[in-house]
Protein backbone atom coordinates (compact mmCIF):
# COMPACT_ATOMS: atom_id res chain seq x y z
CA UNK A 1 0.00 0.00 0.00
CA UNK A 2 1.57 2.89 -0.95
CA UNK A 3 1.23 6.55 1.51
CA UNK A 4 -0.94 8.51 -0.61
CA UNK A 5 -0.31 11.61 1.25
CA UNK A 6 3.47 11.65 1.10
CA UNK A 7 3.60 9.41 -2.81
CA UNK A 8 5.96 11.51 -5.16
CA UNK A 9 4.94 8.91 -8.13
CA UNK A 10 3.94 10.92 -10.98
CA UNK A 11 1.41 8.11 -12.28
CA UNK A 12 -0.33 7.74 -8.67
CA UNK A 13 -0.36 11.45 -9.18
CA UNK A 14 -1.57 12.08 -12.34
CA UNK A 15 -4.54 9.53 -11.45
CA UNK A 16 -5.50 10.96 -8.46
CA UNK A 17 -5.91 14.75 -10.31
CA UNK A 18 -7.85 12.47 -12.84
CA UNK A 19 -10.09 11.24 -10.57
CA UNK A 20 -10.70 14.36 -9.02
CA UNK A 21 -11.31 16.34 -11.97
CA UNK A 22 -13.99 12.65 -13.43
CA UNK A 23 -15.79 13.61 -9.67
CA UNK A 24 -16.12 16.87 -10.33
CA UNK A 25 -16.91 16.32 -13.87
CA UNK A 26 -20.05 13.79 -12.77
CA UNK A 27 -21.47 16.30 -10.81
CA UNK A 28 -21.39 19.44 -12.66
CA UNK A 29 -23.02 17.22 -15.47
CA UNK A 30 -25.61 15.98 -13.01
CA UNK A 31 -26.59 19.69 -12.07
CA UNK A 32 -26.23 21.01 -15.22
CA UNK A 33 -29.13 18.30 -16.29
CA UNK A 34 -31.39 19.33 -13.49
CA UNK A 35 -30.91 22.85 -13.81
CA UNK A 36 -31.40 23.03 -17.71
CA UNK A 37 -35.17 23.18 -17.57
CA UNK A 38 -35.73 25.91 -15.04
CA UNK A 39 -32.77 28.24 -16.51
CA UNK A 40 -34.48 27.83 -20.16
CA UNK A 41 -37.69 28.70 -18.14
CA UNK A 42 -35.90 31.67 -16.26
CA UNK A 43 -34.79 33.10 -19.73
CA UNK A 44 -38.04 32.67 -21.59
CA UNK A 45 -39.41 34.66 -18.87
CA UNK A 46 -36.88 37.59 -18.62
CA UNK A 47 -37.81 38.04 -22.59
CA UNK A 48 -41.49 36.85 -21.98
CA UNK A 49 -41.83 39.57 -19.33
CA UNK A 50 -39.83 42.34 -22.31
CA UNK A 51 -42.45 41.60 -24.21
CA UNK A 52 -45.27 42.25 -22.10
CA UNK A 53 -43.90 45.43 -21.13
CA UNK A 54 -43.68 46.52 -25.04
CA UNK A 55 -46.88 45.32 -26.45
CA UNK A 56 -50.55 45.33 -26.05
CA UNK A 57 -52.28 42.33 -24.85
CA UNK A 58 -51.10 39.28 -26.88
CA UNK A 59 -52.09 35.64 -26.31
CA UNK A 60 -49.68 33.88 -28.90
CA UNK A 61 -46.39 32.93 -28.31
CA UNK A 62 -44.34 35.95 -30.47
CA UNK A 63 -41.05 34.17 -28.90
CA UNK A 64 -41.64 31.33 -31.27
CA UNK A 65 -42.47 33.28 -34.20
CA UNK A 66 -39.48 35.25 -34.57
CA UNK A 67 -38.73 36.85 -37.79
CA UNK A 68 -34.69 37.33 -38.56
CA UNK A 69 -33.43 40.32 -40.60
CA UNK A 70 -30.29 42.14 -41.33
CA UNK A 71 -30.34 45.33 -40.92
CA UNK A 72 -29.97 47.74 -44.04
CA UNK A 73 -27.22 49.63 -42.79
CA UNK A 74 -23.10 49.04 -43.31
CA UNK A 75 -23.13 47.26 -39.70
CA UNK A 76 -25.52 44.40 -40.85
CA UNK A 77 -26.90 43.78 -37.43
CA UNK A 78 -29.24 40.82 -37.01
CA UNK A 79 -32.59 42.33 -36.19
CA UNK A 80 -35.60 40.34 -34.91
CA UNK A 81 -39.29 41.25 -34.83
CA UNK A 82 -41.55 39.29 -32.44
CA UNK A 83 -45.31 39.39 -33.91
CA UNK A 84 -47.99 39.50 -31.09
CA UNK A 85 -51.66 38.21 -31.86
CA UNK A 86 -54.45 38.54 -30.22
CA UNK A 87 -57.13 35.74 -30.85
CA UNK A 88 -55.23 35.77 -34.39
CA UNK A 89 -55.13 39.25 -35.28
CA UNK A 90 -51.92 41.00 -35.35
CA UNK A 91 -51.58 43.33 -32.58
CA UNK A 92 -48.06 44.72 -32.88
CA UNK A 93 -44.52 44.12 -33.16
CA UNK A 94 -41.66 43.76 -30.79
CA UNK A 95 -38.52 44.87 -32.22
CA UNK A 96 -34.83 43.54 -31.29
CA UNK A 97 -31.85 45.10 -32.39
CA UNK A 98 -28.04 46.11 -30.61
CA UNK A 99 -25.88 48.61 -31.45
CA UNK A 100 -22.23 48.39 -30.28
CA UNK A 101 -21.37 52.14 -29.99
CA UNK A 102 -22.75 52.19 -26.43
CA UNK A 103 -19.86 53.25 -23.94
CA UNK A 104 -19.57 50.04 -22.40
CA UNK A 105 -19.87 47.90 -25.73
CA UNK A 106 -23.16 46.31 -26.87
CA UNK A 107 -26.83 47.68 -25.65
CA UNK A 108 -29.84 45.49 -27.20
CA UNK A 109 -32.88 47.18 -27.10
CA UNK A 110 -36.32 46.61 -27.64
CA UNK A 111 -39.02 48.62 -28.93
CA UNK A 112 -42.70 48.10 -29.38
CA UNK A 113 -44.28 48.51 -32.67
CA UNK A 114 -47.76 49.17 -33.78
CA UNK A 115 -48.74 46.64 -37.18
CA UNK A 116 -47.53 49.73 -39.17
CA UNK A 117 -44.30 50.48 -37.32
CA UNK A 118 -45.24 52.86 -35.18
CA UNK A 119 -42.73 52.65 -31.62
CA UNK A 120 -45.06 52.23 -28.78
CA UNK A 121 -42.32 51.82 -26.09
CA UNK A 122 -38.22 51.59 -25.91
CA UNK A 123 -36.91 49.56 -23.27
CA UNK A 124 -33.20 48.73 -22.70
CA UNK A 125 -32.55 45.06 -22.63
CA UNK A 126 -29.27 44.69 -21.94
CA UNK A 127 -26.15 46.80 -21.03
CA UNK A 128 -23.16 48.07 -19.84
CA UNK A 129 -22.96 51.57 -19.28
CA UNK A 130 -21.50 53.32 -16.65
CA UNK A 131 -23.92 53.41 -13.41
CA UNK A 132 -25.46 56.72 -12.43
CA UNK A 133 -24.30 58.67 -16.63
CA UNK A 134 -25.03 56.16 -18.88
CA UNK A 135 -28.14 54.73 -16.81
CA UNK A 136 -29.89 57.55 -16.64
CA UNK A 137 -30.64 57.31 -20.55
CA UNK A 138 -31.05 53.44 -20.15
CA UNK A 139 -32.93 52.31 -17.03
CA UNK A 140 -36.71 52.40 -16.63
CA UNK A 141 -36.77 52.84 -12.78
CA UNK A 142 -39.09 53.23 -10.31
CA UNK A 143 -37.54 54.71 -7.28
CA UNK A 144 -39.09 53.58 -4.08
CA UNK A 145 -39.22 55.81 -1.25
CA UNK A 146 -38.91 54.61 2.79
CA UNK A 147 -42.79 56.68 2.25
CA UNK A 148 -44.09 53.95 0.19
CA UNK A 149 -42.41 51.58 2.19
CA UNK A 150 -44.06 52.99 5.17
CA UNK A 151 -47.61 53.27 2.75
CA UNK A 152 -47.10 56.86 3.18
CA UNK A 153 -46.32 57.76 -0.64
CA UNK A 154 -47.92 58.62 -3.92
CA UNK A 155 -49.58 55.85 -5.28
CA UNK A 156 -48.33 54.78 -8.57
CA UNK A 157 -49.76 53.04 -11.38
CA UNK A 158 -47.41 49.44 -11.38
CA UNK A 159 -48.80 48.07 -14.49
CA UNK A 160 -47.13 51.02 -16.30
CA UNK A 161 -43.46 51.21 -16.77
CA UNK A 162 -41.61 53.58 -15.46
CA UNK A 163 -41.35 56.69 -17.80
CA UNK A 164 -37.48 57.53 -18.63
CA UNK A 165 -37.69 60.95 -20.63
CA UNK A 166 -34.73 59.96 -23.14
CA UNK A 167 -36.78 56.36 -24.29
CA UNK A 168 -40.03 58.09 -24.22
CA UNK A 169 -39.10 60.62 -26.90
CA UNK A 170 -39.38 57.68 -29.66
CA UNK A 171 -43.03 56.93 -29.23
CA UNK A 172 -45.24 57.90 -31.49
CA UNK A 173 -42.12 58.20 -33.97
CA UNK A 174 -41.47 55.53 -36.80
CA UNK A 175 -39.18 55.50 -39.90
CA UNK A 176 -42.56 56.14 -42.59
CA UNK A 177 -41.87 58.60 -45.40
CA UNK A 178 -45.04 60.45 -43.36
CA UNK A 179 -42.98 61.25 -40.09
CA UNK A 180 -42.13 64.59 -39.51
CA UNK A 181 -38.79 63.38 -38.12
CA UNK A 182 -35.40 64.41 -40.24
CA UNK A 183 -33.26 61.16 -41.06
CA UNK A 184 -31.09 59.34 -39.61
CA UNK A 185 -32.50 60.47 -36.77
CA UNK A 186 -29.97 61.49 -34.43
CA UNK A 187 -29.36 63.73 -30.95
CA UNK A 188 -29.36 67.49 -30.81
CA UNK A 189 -25.76 67.60 -30.46
CA UNK A 190 -25.16 66.32 -33.71
CA UNK A 191 -27.94 68.52 -34.88
CA UNK A 192 -30.97 66.16 -35.03
CA UNK A 193 -34.07 66.10 -32.79
CA UNK A 194 -33.59 64.24 -29.87
CA UNK A 195 -32.64 65.39 -26.31
CA UNK A 196 -29.96 63.85 -24.75
CA UNK A 197 -28.23 63.44 -21.05
CA UNK A 198 -25.74 65.89 -20.76
CA UNK A 199 -22.61 63.82 -20.08
CA UNK A 200 -24.00 60.28 -21.03
CA UNK A 201 -24.00 61.99 -25.03
CA UNK A 202 -22.17 58.51 -26.09
CA UNK A 203 -24.92 56.57 -24.63
CA UNK A 204 -28.05 58.56 -25.76
CA UNK A 205 -26.43 58.30 -29.70
CA UNK A 206 -26.39 54.63 -29.21
CA UNK A 207 -29.76 54.29 -28.16
CA UNK A 208 -30.87 56.44 -30.62
CA UNK A 209 -28.35 54.46 -33.46
CA UNK A 210 -30.01 51.02 -32.08
CA UNK A 211 -34.24 52.39 -32.01
CA UNK A 212 -33.50 53.86 -35.66
CA UNK A 213 -32.29 50.38 -36.76
CA UNK A 214 -35.13 48.69 -35.60
CA UNK A 215 -37.74 51.35 -37.49
CA UNK A 216 -35.74 51.20 -40.86
CA UNK A 217 -35.53 47.69 -40.96
CA UNK A 218 -38.75 47.54 -40.41
CA UNK A 219 -39.77 50.20 -43.22
CA UNK A 220 -37.28 48.49 -45.59
CA UNK A 221 -38.53 45.15 -44.74
CA UNK A 222 -42.54 45.56 -44.37
CA UNK A 223 -43.40 43.72 -47.09
CA UNK A 224 -41.67 41.00 -46.51
CA UNK A 225 -42.92 41.11 -42.72
CA UNK A 226 -46.34 41.00 -44.05
CA UNK A 227 -45.74 38.35 -46.56
CA UNK A 228 -44.14 36.14 -44.08
CA UNK A 229 -47.30 36.43 -41.84
CA UNK A 230 -49.90 36.03 -44.66
CA UNK A 231 -51.06 39.36 -44.68
CA UNK A 232 -51.57 41.65 -46.80
CA UNK A 233 -49.32 44.85 -46.58
CA UNK A 234 -50.79 47.91 -45.31
CA UNK A 235 -52.17 50.69 -47.72
CA UNK A 236 -52.08 53.86 -46.89
CA UNK B 1 -14.30 22.46 23.28
CA UNK B 2 -17.82 24.29 23.34
CA UNK B 3 -16.52 27.58 23.39
CA UNK B 4 -13.49 26.75 21.00
CA UNK B 5 -15.77 25.63 18.64
CA UNK B 6 -17.73 28.79 19.01
CA UNK B 7 -14.79 30.84 18.73
CA UNK B 8 -14.27 28.99 15.15
CA UNK B 9 -17.61 30.72 13.92
CA UNK B 10 -17.40 34.09 15.38
CA UNK B 11 -13.53 34.90 14.68
CA UNK B 12 -14.71 35.50 10.86
CA UNK B 13 -17.27 38.13 12.05
CA UNK B 14 -14.64 40.46 14.07
CA UNK B 15 -11.16 39.52 14.78
CA UNK B 16 -10.23 37.49 11.46
CA UNK B 17 -12.89 39.34 9.29
CA UNK B 18 -11.97 38.53 5.61
CA UNK B 19 -12.28 41.99 4.59
CA UNK B 20 -11.72 44.27 7.09
CA UNK B 21 -8.56 41.97 9.30
CA UNK B 22 -7.20 39.44 6.45
CA UNK B 23 -7.79 41.90 3.23
CA UNK B 24 -8.51 38.94 1.10
CA UNK B 25 -10.80 38.93 -1.78
CA UNK B 26 -10.78 42.85 -2.41
CA UNK B 27 -11.64 41.94 -6.39
CA UNK B 28 -14.87 41.31 -5.51
CA UNK B 29 -15.19 43.46 -2.68
CA UNK B 30 -14.52 46.71 -4.54
CA UNK B 31 -16.23 45.75 -7.07
CA UNK B 32 -19.72 44.45 -6.38
CA UNK B 33 -20.41 47.05 -3.06
CA UNK B 34 -22.06 49.47 -5.55
CA UNK B 35 -25.29 48.50 -3.72
CA UNK B 36 -26.13 47.24 -0.43
CA UNK B 37 -28.48 44.12 -2.16
CA UNK B 38 -25.42 43.06 -4.49
CA UNK B 39 -23.13 42.85 -1.75
CA UNK B 40 -25.46 40.37 0.33
CA UNK B 41 -26.07 38.56 -2.79
CA UNK B 42 -21.96 38.11 -2.96
CA UNK B 43 -21.63 37.61 0.35
CA UNK B 44 -23.98 34.70 0.39
CA UNK B 45 -23.12 33.46 -2.41
CA UNK B 46 -19.65 33.06 -1.16
CA UNK B 47 -20.79 31.58 2.11
CA UNK B 48 -22.09 28.88 0.15
CA UNK B 49 -19.30 27.85 -1.49
CA UNK B 50 -17.14 28.29 1.41
CA UNK B 51 -18.82 26.26 3.66
CA UNK B 52 -18.84 24.02 0.85
CA UNK B 53 -15.41 23.82 -0.16
CA UNK B 54 -14.15 23.66 3.40
CA UNK B 55 -16.43 20.32 4.50
CA UNK B 56 -14.92 18.62 1.01
CA UNK B 57 -11.61 19.85 1.42
CA UNK B 58 -11.73 18.75 5.29
CA UNK B 59 -12.96 15.46 3.96
CA UNK B 60 -10.84 14.32 1.69
CA UNK B 61 -7.31 16.33 3.01
CA UNK B 62 -5.68 12.78 4.36
CA UNK B 63 -5.87 11.09 0.84
CA UNK B 64 -4.67 14.06 -1.50
CA UNK B 65 -1.12 13.52 -1.82
CA UNK B 66 0.73 16.83 -0.76
CA UNK B 67 2.50 17.61 -3.59
CA UNK B 68 -1.12 18.16 -5.83
CA UNK B 69 -3.29 19.51 -3.24
CA UNK B 70 -3.70 23.17 -4.49
CA UNK B 71 -4.51 22.05 -8.11
CA UNK B 72 -6.97 19.53 -5.67
CA UNK B 73 -7.93 22.10 -3.80
CA UNK B 74 -9.00 24.79 -6.84
CA UNK B 75 -11.00 22.14 -8.60
CA UNK B 76 -12.94 21.29 -5.65
CA UNK B 77 -13.67 24.62 -5.67
CA UNK B 78 -14.62 25.26 -9.01
CA UNK B 79 -17.12 22.75 -8.81
CA UNK B 80 -18.97 24.72 -5.97
CA UNK B 81 -19.07 27.65 -7.82
CA UNK B 82 -20.23 26.16 -11.11
CA UNK B 83 -23.23 24.68 -9.13
CA UNK B 84 -24.17 27.91 -7.28
CA UNK B 85 -23.33 29.87 -10.61
CA UNK B 86 -26.06 26.75 -12.57
CA UNK B 87 -28.48 27.34 -9.04
CA UNK B 88 -28.31 31.26 -9.58
CA UNK B 89 -29.62 31.00 -13.08
CA UNK B 90 -32.14 28.14 -12.78
CA UNK B 91 -33.77 30.22 -9.29
CA UNK B 92 -32.80 33.20 -8.38
CA UNK B 93 -34.89 36.58 -9.06
CA UNK B 94 -33.43 37.62 -12.40
CA UNK B 95 -31.99 40.82 -11.37
CA UNK B 96 -29.83 39.09 -8.70
CA UNK B 97 -28.15 37.31 -11.38
CA UNK B 98 -27.70 40.15 -13.57
CA UNK B 99 -25.85 41.99 -10.99
CA UNK B 100 -23.56 39.33 -9.89
CA UNK B 101 -23.42 36.95 -12.74
CA UNK B 102 -19.97 38.17 -13.93
CA UNK B 103 -18.63 38.15 -10.31
CA UNK B 104 -19.76 34.38 -9.94
CA UNK B 105 -17.11 32.54 -12.10
CA UNK B 106 -14.54 35.26 -10.03
CA UNK B 107 -15.05 33.64 -6.96
CA UNK B 108 -13.43 30.23 -8.03
CA UNK B 109 -10.03 32.57 -7.68
CA UNK B 110 -11.16 34.79 -4.74
CA UNK B 111 -8.18 34.48 -1.80
CA UNK B 112 -10.67 33.82 1.23
CA UNK B 113 -11.84 30.39 -0.19
CA UNK B 114 -8.36 28.88 -1.07
CA UNK B 115 -7.16 30.76 1.63
CA UNK B 116 -9.52 29.00 4.25
CA UNK B 117 -8.83 25.96 2.27
CA UNK B 118 -5.28 25.74 2.55
CA UNK B 119 -4.92 27.56 6.04
CA UNK B 120 -8.15 26.22 7.92
CA UNK B 121 -9.81 22.96 6.46
CA UNK B 122 -6.77 20.83 5.12
CA UNK B 123 -5.50 21.18 8.90
CA UNK B 124 -8.85 20.34 10.95
CA UNK B 125 -12.12 18.57 11.15
CA UNK B 126 -14.98 18.81 8.99
CA UNK B 127 -16.99 19.92 11.99
CA UNK B 128 -14.48 22.70 12.25
CA UNK B 129 -13.78 23.72 9.10
CA UNK B 130 -17.60 23.81 8.30
CA UNK B 131 -17.76 26.03 11.39
CA UNK B 132 -14.84 28.24 9.59
CA UNK B 133 -16.62 28.16 6.44
CA UNK B 134 -19.85 29.90 7.99
CA UNK B 135 -17.88 32.57 10.17
CA UNK B 136 -16.17 33.87 7.39
CA UNK B 137 -19.01 33.66 4.84
CA UNK B 138 -20.87 35.56 7.29
CA UNK B 139 -17.96 38.21 8.21
CA UNK B 140 -17.20 38.41 4.34
CA UNK B 141 -21.57 38.69 3.93
CA UNK B 142 -21.30 41.46 6.92
CA UNK B 143 -18.30 43.35 5.84
CA UNK B 144 -20.01 43.81 1.99
CA UNK B 145 -23.44 44.95 3.35
CA UNK B 146 -21.72 47.48 5.51
CA UNK B 147 -19.97 48.93 2.49
CA UNK B 148 -22.46 48.76 0.53
CA UNK B 149 -24.51 50.26 2.51
CA UNK B 150 -22.22 53.29 3.07
CA UNK B 151 -21.90 53.31 -1.00
CA UNK B 152 -25.13 53.39 -1.64
CA UNK B 153 -26.59 55.93 0.43
CA UNK B 154 -23.64 58.58 -0.20
CA UNK B 155 -24.05 58.07 -3.62
CA UNK B 156 -28.00 58.61 -3.69
CA UNK B 157 -29.11 58.57 -0.39
CA UNK B 158 -30.62 55.03 -0.32
CA UNK B 159 -30.47 52.20 1.57
CA UNK B 160 -31.32 48.38 -0.31
CA UNK B 161 -32.65 50.90 -2.98
CA UNK B 162 -35.14 51.74 -1.10
CA UNK B 163 -34.28 55.73 -1.16
CA UNK B 164 -34.34 57.17 2.61
CA UNK B 165 -34.06 60.83 1.73
CA UNK B 166 -36.39 61.78 -0.52
CA UNK B 167 -35.39 64.97 -1.40
CA UNK B 168 -31.55 63.65 -2.91
CA UNK B 169 -32.34 64.03 -6.71
CA UNK B 170 -28.61 64.42 -7.99
CA UNK B 171 -26.72 61.52 -7.44
CA UNK B 172 -22.70 61.25 -6.22
CA UNK B 173 -20.42 59.69 -8.58
CA UNK B 174 -17.25 59.21 -6.71
CA UNK B 175 -18.61 56.52 -3.96
CA UNK B 176 -19.80 54.48 -6.46
CA UNK B 177 -17.17 53.68 -8.90
CA UNK B 178 -13.64 52.35 -8.14
CA UNK B 179 -11.54 54.92 -6.83
CA UNK B 180 -14.23 55.87 -4.02
CA UNK B 181 -14.53 52.24 -3.28
CA UNK B 182 -11.23 52.28 -2.43
CA UNK B 183 -11.09 55.51 -0.03
CA UNK B 184 -14.20 54.30 1.63
CA UNK B 185 -12.59 50.42 2.53
CA UNK B 186 -9.69 52.97 3.35
CA UNK B 187 -11.96 54.04 5.99
CA UNK B 188 -13.20 50.95 6.82
CA UNK B 189 -9.95 49.47 7.62
CA UNK B 190 -8.31 52.39 9.61
CA UNK B 191 -11.69 52.55 11.83
CA UNK B 192 -11.32 48.74 12.82
CA UNK B 193 -7.95 49.60 13.48
CA UNK B 194 -8.76 52.36 15.96
CA UNK B 195 -10.77 50.62 17.26
CA UNK B 196 -8.45 47.36 18.30
CA UNK B 197 -6.29 49.66 19.15
CA UNK B 198 -8.32 51.35 21.67
CA UNK B 199 -9.57 48.44 22.98
CA UNK B 200 -5.71 47.10 23.70
CA UNK B 201 -4.62 50.18 24.79
CA UNK B 202 -7.09 50.43 27.51
CA UNK B 203 -6.27 46.90 29.18
CA UNK B 204 -2.87 48.23 28.61
CA UNK B 205 -1.31 45.99 25.83
CA UNK B 206 0.01 47.59 22.39
CA UNK B 207 -2.17 45.96 19.50
CA UNK B 208 -0.55 43.49 17.56
CA UNK B 209 -2.14 41.46 14.15
CA UNK B 210 -3.36 37.87 16.11
CA UNK B 211 -0.19 35.91 15.31
CA UNK B 212 -2.07 33.43 12.82
CA UNK B 213 -2.43 36.13 10.66
CA UNK B 214 0.73 37.44 9.87
CA UNK B 215 3.26 35.77 7.05
CA UNK B 216 5.11 33.33 9.10
CA UNK B 217 1.74 31.34 8.64
CA UNK B 218 0.66 31.26 5.47
CA UNK B 219 2.41 28.47 3.25
CA UNK B 220 1.80 29.37 0.08
CA UNK B 221 4.92 30.90 -1.10
CA UNK B 222 6.62 27.96 -0.18
CA UNK B 223 4.88 25.61 -2.06
CA UNK B 224 7.49 24.63 -4.03
CA UNK B 225 10.30 24.11 -1.18
CA UNK B 226 8.68 21.57 -0.26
Amino acid sequence: MINLKKTENVIVLGLFLGLIGGVAAALLGYVFEITKEPIKKAQMAKTNQALKDVLPDFNNQPSEEILTFTSPDAEKFKVMFYPAKKDGVLVGFAGRSITKRGYGGEIEVMTGLNPDGVIRTVIVTRQNETPGLGTVVTERKRVVTIFDILGMGKKVDKSKLPPNPILDQFDNHSDSPSDSWPKPWSVKKDGGQLNFVTGATISSRAVTDAVFRIAKTFEVEKAAIMLKLNLKPETK
Amino acid sequence: MRSSSFSELTKGIWRENPILALCLGMCPTLAVTTNATNGMGMGLSTLCVLVGSNAVISMIKDIVPKKIRIPCYIVVIATFVTVVDFLLKAYAPASLYNALGIFIPLIVVNCIVLGRAEAFASKNTVYRSILDGIGMGLGFTLALVALGCVREFLTNGSLFEVKMITPWSISCMLPGSAPGAFIILGFFLAGMNYINMRKAKKSGKVYQAPPDLDCRHCNICFISKD
